[in-house]
């Protein structure tokens, strides 16, 4: 797990990370890049002058430098060819003719960096620390959508190989969404730290009516002082959402046993007594046409 | 690929503009007459020719039946909707309903789909910039309102494909907007774009850096628009013209256009001029033959009482986008105005007022979108841009279930592309088939939402209630457009579709269209003759 890793005396780091992402927006440095002698069907596509050089620049040392940062162990591999598989697509405007090679090595890449984001937390793809503030996350989020933004290989051919990338940064959109919103990151962080790490990975919204009726429902079982008040009163609220109004009846009226005074057993008591005057009513027409 | 030329194309509601990029700035295209901006009016004319654009707009009033204007009110709605009914009561047109309650128009015995009329409009903006350019032009990228929902941007897709064009991206007209502000400038801001339109209101927050535009909130109205204040103007005509003659004029089509060229006239030279004389020369008859002429002055104090409320309108939506962008607007470096109303006065005002901030200068309401759009065009085609926008899906996206209710997939402001899942079970013991409803609003229960379409799925194991279980997967790419998916989690049986239902178009009806388009003959355009006109 990361955490242990994150070493948290982050605090004054802020202070030095915008200038490390902004440092290789300085287009002339792809000397820095390691991973530029990466791929071998790149060396062909000529035809870009400058551009395919300088273009990879900004991505790959960000990329790199970010690595130690999140630590774990079997999330740094894919990471180094990432960005060389982001270099060698933006310098080939028409790769067809490079083969099938470089776009089958480029996709395996993209498909282990899938793979290997499968077991990421959202500040793992993202590359932040858990106590990264707003301002890094954003930050982190510009610099992956640098890399990774589909627009950037709009003009690829493959269209396997892009809809991979598209894969690949819709996962990061979403870290972001999640991780910006600090009630969804507190969230996600109690999840991720929990047993099911593995199964909350991705974050999963509340449903919208489930939480509703939850805190309803809980704060309705609240109401009550002695324990067996409240133990009829929820048995009878479920008989009720049954629809057997005599059930709920018999409970309700056994909690109002417990406590008399409180209004609101007797509230729903009354209801279920209407429902069953309703039925009754109902029938009894019946009756009496027979 | 010869021919790397992409047009940006604003796809207004009353005007279009369209511009590319040439030396790294976005240029309007101008047409033979030096016009920027086109009406988004389609003629069709006796001969089997068709006029598209400002010499159409003349047409509204002389052949009104057969001149179709404001389609973009109408593209991608449902037949049952609101807005299809409001336009029936007051458009000259025809507005009849087609297959799967989509809205189809009449003309001279023809129907015609929405994308079809929009694919018009497009055809003429497109053979404007090949006759200045000298080329032919294949790309495009097309704008639309942020707040246009899925079966919207899909219909306006439909639309370019069927003009031949290939549409690159659709993107959102305040993006568009702030892109042409601050491409390349290196700025650090957060700005407003306040976008008044002909038929619709955006407003979009964007924090724009040297190479990142990204929304953080998008809020709208699509039903509101500089039409809105011509009605105000033509409804206060017509009362005033009853009280003083017993005469309603909004009961003959012909003196509603009338009136509404009126309104619309009136609306402009008061915001220029703070007065309108309105002179409408021979607009009916009485029962006794007399022929009335209209005549009325417009103050501007009177003009903004009579649409105040409606200003008023675009700022509840304003506070809507703050809030979601969780922001006050003290926090706002910049304001952009987009679309012709915002030219006047009480639109100014109120926006100064409202942001304590002066709307930036120097920046043309009606051509801005439409340069932010060729930058993007250009930016797609080019390796060398660093520029990349994040935008925002304008609305949640909703699932039905059981009773009537939906249950929210993505909230609205969710930065795109992204894609989630949600497991949904069965409602019945041996259930053979789900219907996946999909829902586009912000209500839980379906009634209130916009129902972009449902597909069915089936195939997947029988077993009791609750317990088969299905993925549905929601996937909202680039172009705001929504892909669904269901996999049943126990087989792995997969189905997909890219919901369309209300532009009501199939594959087979695109190409079918693509092919009566290119058979189109557009009148008065010099360029035609590089086009094979089919005799009519």
């Amino acid at each position: 797990m990361a955490p242990p890793q994150d070493s948290s005396p982050k605090p004054p780091k802020p202070a030095a990370k915008p200038p490390a992402t902004v440092t290789p927006a300085v287009k002339p440095s792809p000397a820095t890049s390691p991973t530029k002698p990466a791929p071998p069907g790149v060396a062909s596509p000529a035809a870009k002058s400058p551009e395919p050089t300088r273009h990879p620049a900004p991505n790959t040392p960000v990329l790199l430098r970010r690595t130690p940062a999140s630590g774990s162990g079997p999330v740094a591999p894919p990471r180094v060819p990432a960005p060389s598989v982001v270099r060698s697509i933006s310098g080939t405007p028409g790769p067809s003719s490079a083969g099938a090679a470089p776009g089958a090595a480029q996709g395996a890449q993209l498909e282990a960096l899938l793979a290997a984001m499968e077991a990421q937390d959202y500040f793992q793809i993202l590359k932040v620390e858990k106590s990264a503030n707003p301002g890094e996350i954003k930050r982190a989020f510009h610099r992956v959508s640098r890399a990774y933004h589909p627009d950037r290989y709009y003009q690829l051919v493959d269209a396997r190989l892009k809809e991979k990338i598209m894969r690949v940064y819709k996962r990061m959109t979403e870290a972001y969404y999640v991780l910006r919103d600090d009630a969804k990151r507190d969230r996600y962080i109690a999840d991720i730290e929990g047993p099911d790490r593995a199964q909350k990975l991705r974050f999963t919204e509340v449903a919208e009516v489930e939480t509703k009726m939850a805190v309803k429902k809980q704060a309705e079982e609240q109401i009550g002082t002695t324990p067996k008040g409240r133990q009829f009163y929820a048995a009878g609220l479920f008989e009720l959402e049954a629809q057997r109004w005599s059930a709920a009846e018999r409970s309700l009226k056994i909690a109002v046993t417990f406590e008399p005074s409180n209004a609101r057993y007797k509230e729903k008591l009354a209801e279920a007594q209407r429902k069953i005057y309703e039925e009754m009513k109902q029938k009894g027409e019946s009756f009496k046409i027979k | 690929m010869a021919d790397e030329i992409a047009i940006g194309i604003d796809l207004g509601t009353s005007y279009s503009c369209a511009a590319i990029v040439e030396n790294g700035h976005p240029i309007v295209i101008p047409n033979e007459w030096g016009d920027l901006t086109h009406a988004s009016v389609v003629s069709f004319l006796d001969n089997g020719t068709v006029l598209v654009g400002n010499n159409a707009k003349k047409n509204i009033i002389t052949n009104s039946e057969c001149t179709v204007y404001s389609a973009k009110r109408l593209i991608g709605r449902f037949y049952f909707s609101d807005e299809v009914k409001k336009a029936q009561a007051v458009m000259p047109y025809q507005i009849v309903e087609g297959e799967n309650n989509s809205v189809r128009i009449l003309v001279r015995g023809k129907k015609y789909s929405l994308p079809e009329i929009s694919a018009l409009v497009l055809k003429e903006i497109k053979e404007i910039a090949e006759s200045h350019l000298g080329h032919p032009v294949q790309k495009a990228v097309v704008t639309v309102p942020a707040y246009f929902n899925d079966n919207q941007r899909q219909a306006t897709k439909d639309a370019g494909r069927i003009a031949g064009l290939e549409v690159l991206r659709i993107i959102n007209e305040p993006t568009a907007a702030a892109l042409a502000y601050g491409f390349g400038k290196a700025l650090n801001q957060k700005i407003v774009v306040y976008d008044l339109g002909g038929g619709t209101f955006d407003i979009s927050i964007l924090e724009i850096g040297k190479e990142v535009f990204e929304v953080l909130a998008t809020a709208g109205d699509t039903y509101l628009g500089g039409d809105d204040f011509d009605d105000r103007i033509m409804k206060w005509l017509a009362e005033d013209f009853l009280g003083k003659t017993g005469l309603d004029l909004r009961e003959n089509k012909y003196c509603l256009q009338m009136l509404k060229d009126a309104g619309e006239k009136a609306k402009i030279d008061v915001g220029r001029n703070g007065e309108a004389e309105i002179f409408c020369g021979a607009i009916c008859q009485d029962p006794e033959g007399r022929v009335m002429d209209l005549r009325a002055t417009l103050k501007e104090e009177q003009f903004n009482k009579m649409v105040g409320d409606l200003v008023q309108r675009t700022f509840k939506v304003c506070d809507e986008a703050l809030m979601s962008a969780r922001m006050t607007a003290a926090e706002i470096d910049a304001v952009i105005m987009v679309g012709g109303p915002t030219r006047l006065p009480v639109i100014r005002n109120g926006v100064r007022h409202y942001f304590q901030k002066e709307p930036l200068e120097g920046i043309d309401p009606d051509q801005v979108v439409a340069m932010g759009a060729a930058l993007q065009a250009h930016t797609l085609l080019s390796n060398s841009s660093d520029t990349f926008l994040v935008d925002v899906t304008p609305l949640s996206l909703r699932v039905g279930t059981v009773g009537g209710y939906t249950e929210r997939i993505i909230e609205k402001n969710t930065p795109i592309p992204i894609d989630k899942s949600k497991t949904f079970t069965t409602s019945r013991d041996g259930q053979e088939k789900v219907k996946i409803r999909v829902y586009q609003g912000e209500s839980n229960r379906a009634e209130d939402c916009e129902m972009l379409g449902e597909f069915e799925f089936s195939g997947f194991r029988i077993g009791y209630r609750g317990e088969v279980r299905i993925d549905v997967t929601f996937e909202i790419n680039t172009d705001g457009i929504v892909k669904v998916s269901a996999t049943d989690l126990a087989t792995g049986k997969k189905t997909s579709t890219t919901i369309s239902l209300s532009s009501g178009l199939t594959e087979a009806d695109i190409q079918r269209s693509i092919q009566a388009n290119r058979a189109i003959h557009l009148a008065g355009r010099a360029s035609a003759a590089a086009m094979p006109a089919l005799p009519g």
